[in-house]
């Protein structure tokens, strides 16, 4: 268990990220040049001038070989270049990206802020007193919410609590902070509707089986309270699973949050993903998709990262 | 309330479990700074009673419905929470089996040590009353261990801390559940000495429950032995392991190898007359064959990234009706060495051939396969658990033996019959039969691949000694019945020596000695074997 083997481990760990990183790239290349027909007419329509037909294939960098494409876009990358929009004429694609993302990545953060404490709380709650009142209803709570779509839980909220109660807004951006707080809450809450329910039965389950682990009757047989022995026993044994939850469930986060943002009206990257594919706006699509592929692999990279270091048996687990 | 001479008063208990009456009638008495030990095999009731005097009964579900238990004439059976609080570890405290499994995984000893300390000696420095704990029970190097989580511990440091755990409140009584189970046998010996030297320090009582006989002579100087229930005999350690009153007592003596003239059968306990029984084994036949079935040369075992070899170069010769054992503490290299012979994994030095043939060209369908067969440790896990043992033994008669449809089935009942196995249990699935059962079904399953060589890994460890001695025999009657050679890999000298006529003893991957197995325990040439035959427990041969 020494730390040089625990870098040997993490630096395997970012190595075999880049790896699939390396392989989404060229899958998101092949994603252009695998639609069927020409990307250029099938942006443009068939009503349109051989003139703006070659102007889009030099944005589009078609007019030349494809491997010299693949070399371009591979550097392109790497100076942080995704390329420009089809349709909005002058707007780069990182620019799009750049605009949009604070917004989602601010929705994601209230998301799984709350998801994890009303998770956790509702979780424990019930483990506590297993298969009685409390549980039933909590796990009755969280199955429904687990149920109901995200759409549907976004509709209700604005309805309650901007339409008839009027505490906070219905929809839209500020735009800056802290503005931004009251616009956030609403759709938070929304987006915690599918994974908070996830993580509270996660918890539940393992704070029940951590219950019956034969340390909390040898911690009991030496006299310790049961209270001192949920609060440092059970507890910290039942919340290791959520950090892998959480890296897993990074990704359908963000997909998530595109329904989220229609529902709220926000800016976010999911009104942008919405409006490229609507407009055929390939390079956007090609930028959002590979952004969002980073994000799942990144997720997923910190929580094997961070998981050694809460749990002290994975560090030695070569 | 008077104050009498003994700690712990138990009377006429019965205890009421998931609707069975686990304990019936169950009475003794602990003497202030005296010693019991509960002996049973499993089913007994002698963890359940343990979880009387500790207050975790109710955590299982159990309910005392009759008699009374007092500790220091205190009543036990009807305390409340706040009066077991107040009892548990500071008056009463346990030292658990399993001690990797009752450390919390993510705390460091320091932090438990801490807790402990805090609840229990309210005052105390912490940091010096951890050490004082950790050395107490001769941890070595205490300052640094504190640092340490758990699983980074040895076995036996392991349950060193629990034991230290338990003294943290000063208890008058440690109930100690079969502390050193999971132990090897060097290391047994040194916590059943602490044991013993913390009594004498202390002044404190010890009950220990143990499935051993052998062990309780060296802790304790009472013993009772519990069956089904019910306590059979009670009495001074030496009198009721000399020279037993009871049937059942005699049963566990005979039933043990070490008692027994080596590679005779060993008395089984006839359930239904309540006799000892002998049963007879066919005469040995052995023609000579000078062509080895399996012929290990320089074979070795050294694991991705190890540091050293899990099995250092060596050479082993098995022919028909052989019977060879691989000794060794955890860790040797023994089962690594098993599994290489039956070709279960190939290894990175040398080659086993089999018949002429070495294991890595024998393809899956190869009658060969059949040839070498291997018994397992877990009996239960070995089995397909939604399978009846009659299906099980089934599917490999027909893949080897080629049979079909009825005639299987009838081959694997016969086959099944001849493992003794009870008509009735050869359609129940494994989760309804005793461990012992499950290990016939595993050795009928073995022989219906027609094989020549069994190698048994631990195949007694996890069983009954009554279960035991029926295995054993079972094995010994098969090697004479079909000359069959055994390869037995085990931590158990005794087991070894009664089986086996040439024994490995290996330490750290490595032979440390090899000869006839009666010569090896008799005047043992090397250190390390000689550590293990001392360390062993074992009981005298009184007749």
């Amino acid at each position: 268990m020494t730390l040089r083997a625990g870098w040997g481990q993490a630096a395997g760990k970012v190595g075999q990220s880049l790896l699939t990183l390396a392989s989404v790239i060229v899958l998101v290349f092949l994603l252009v040049r695998l639609i069927p027909g020409d990307p250029v007419t099938t942006i443009l329509g068939s009503e349109t001038s051989a003139e703006a037909e070659a102007a889009l294939r030099t944005a589009l960098h078609l007019d030349v070989p494809p491997v010299q494409q693949f070399f371009d876009y591979i550097a392109g990358l790497l100076h942080g270049d995704l390329g420009q929009s089809a349709v909005q004429r002058g707007d780069s694609v990182s620019g799009i990206i750049a605009g949009a993302l604070p917004t989602t990545l601010s929705i994601v953060a209230v998301g799984m802020l709350l998801s994890t404490i009303a998770g956790i709380s509702l979780g424990l709650a019930a483990a506590l007193s297993p298969y009685k009142a409390i549980d039933l209803t909590v796990r009755t709570i969280v199955m429904l919410l687990y149920a109901t779509p995200t759409f549907l839980i976004g509709l209700l909220l604005t309805l309650v609590f901007s339409i008839q109660l009027g505490w906070l807004p219905a929809g839209g951006w500020a735009g800056s902070y802290p503005d931004n707080f009251p616009f956030l809450v609403l759709p938070g809450i929304a987006l915690s509707g599918h994974l908070g329910p996830i993580i509270a039965r996660t918890v539940r389950q393992a704070a029940i089986e951590s219950s019956q682990q034969l340390y909390m009757e040898a911690a009991l047989s030496r006299g310790l309270s049961k209270s001192a022995l949920n609060f440092r026993h059970i507890l910290p044994n039942s919340v290791l699973p959520i950090i892998t939850l959480l890296g897993i469930s990074f990704g359908s986060l963000l997909t998530g949050a595109i329904i989220v943002e229609a529902v709220f009206g926000l800016p976010g990257i999911g009104s942008e993903m919405t409006k490229a594919v609507a407009r055929r706006d390939y390079p956007v699509i090609q930028g959002i998709a590979l952004m969002s592929a980073c994000a799942v692999i990144v997720g997923n990279l910190l929580a094997e990262l961070i998981y050694p270091l809460v749990d002290p048996r994975a560090r030695s687990a070569s | 309330m008077s104050t009498s001479d003994n700690l712990v008063e138990v009377r006429n208990l019965g205890v009421l479990l998931a609707g069975r009456q686990v304990i019936r009638d169950v009475s003794f008495d602990i003497p202030r700074g005296g010693a019991l030990a509960l002996v049973g095999e499993s089913g007994s009731g002698k963890t359940v009673t343990a979880r009387v005097l500790t207050g975790l009964l109710s955590r299982i579900g159990g309910k005392v419905n009759s008699g009374t238990a007092t500790f220091d004439s205190q009543d036990l059976v009807n305390a409340n929470s706040r009066e077991w609080r107040k009892l548990r570890g500071r008056m009463v405290a346990l030292v658990p089996q399993a001690s990797l499994s009752s450390l919390d995984p993510v705390m460091r000893i320091g932090g438990q040590l801490a807790e402990t300390i805090s609840e229990l000696d309210p005052g105390a420095d912490i940091r010096l009353r951890s050490l004082e704990l950790l050395d107490q029970v001769r941890l070595p190097r205490p300052a640094a261990l504190l640092e340490n989580y758990p699983h980074e511990l040895s076995g036996g440091m392991r349950q060193r801390l629990m034991i230290a755990l338990a003294l943290a409140g000063r208890p008058e009584l440690i109930v100690a559940d079969e502390p050193t189970t999971a132990l090897d046998v060097t290391v047994q010996k040194d916590v059943l000495k602490l044991l013993g030297d913390l009594r004498k320090e202390t002044g404190m009582s010890l009950l220990m429950i143990a499935h051993d006989l052998a062990v309780v002579g060296m802790v304790s100087e009472s013993v009772a032995v519990m069956r089904g229930g019910e306590l059979v005999e009670k009495g001074a350690t030496d009198k009721v392991l000399g020279d037993p009153d009871h049937s059942y007592t005699k049963a566990l003596l005979a039933a043990r190898p070490e008692l027994a003239p080596v590679g005779t059968p060993l008395a089984v306990l006839d359930r239904e007359t309540g006799q000892l029984h002998r049963p007879e084994l066919p005469v040995l036949l052995r023609p000579r064959q000078p062509e080895p079935i399996i012929r290990a040369e320089g074979v070795g075992m050294t694991y991705h990234n190890a540091k050293a070899p899990a099995v250092h170069p060596l050479d082993i010769d098995i022919s028909a009706g052989a019977a060879i054992g691989i000794v060794g503490e955890s860790g040797s290299g023994k089962s690594t060495l098993g599994r290489i012979l039956v070709g279960a994994q190939l290894p990175t030095d040398g080659t086993v051939l089999v018949k002429g043939k070495s294991w890595q060209d024998v393809r899956a369908n190869d009658p060969l396969r059949g040839a070498v067969q291997m018994i397992f440790q877990d009996p239960y896990g070995a089995l397909t658990p939604w399978r009846t043992p009659r299906q099980i033994v089934a599917e490999v008669i027909a893949r080897w033996q080629g049979l079909h449809g009825r005639a299987t089935l009838e081959a694997a009942g016969d086959l099944l019959d001849d493992v003794g196995l009870p008509l009735q249990a050869m359609d129940r699935r494994p989760g309804g039969l005793s461990g012992g059962q499950c290990q016939r079904v595993g050795i009928a399953r073995a022989l219906a691949c027609q094989p020549q060589v069994l190698v048994a890994d631990e195949p007694t460890s996890s069983l009954d000694i009554s279960a035991q001695a029926q295995i054993l025999n079972l094995l010994m009657r098969l090697r004479a019945e079909r000359n069959l050679a055994l390869v037995i890999v085990s931590h158990d000298l005794a087991v070894i020596r009664h089986m086996t006529d040439e024994a490995l003893v290996m330490q750290h991957g490595q032979i440390v000695e090899r000869g006839p197995s009666s010569r090896i325990f008799s005047s043992p040439d090397n250190d390390y074997t000689r550590q293990l035959v001392s360390s062993t427990p074992t009981l005298r041969r009184t007749a």
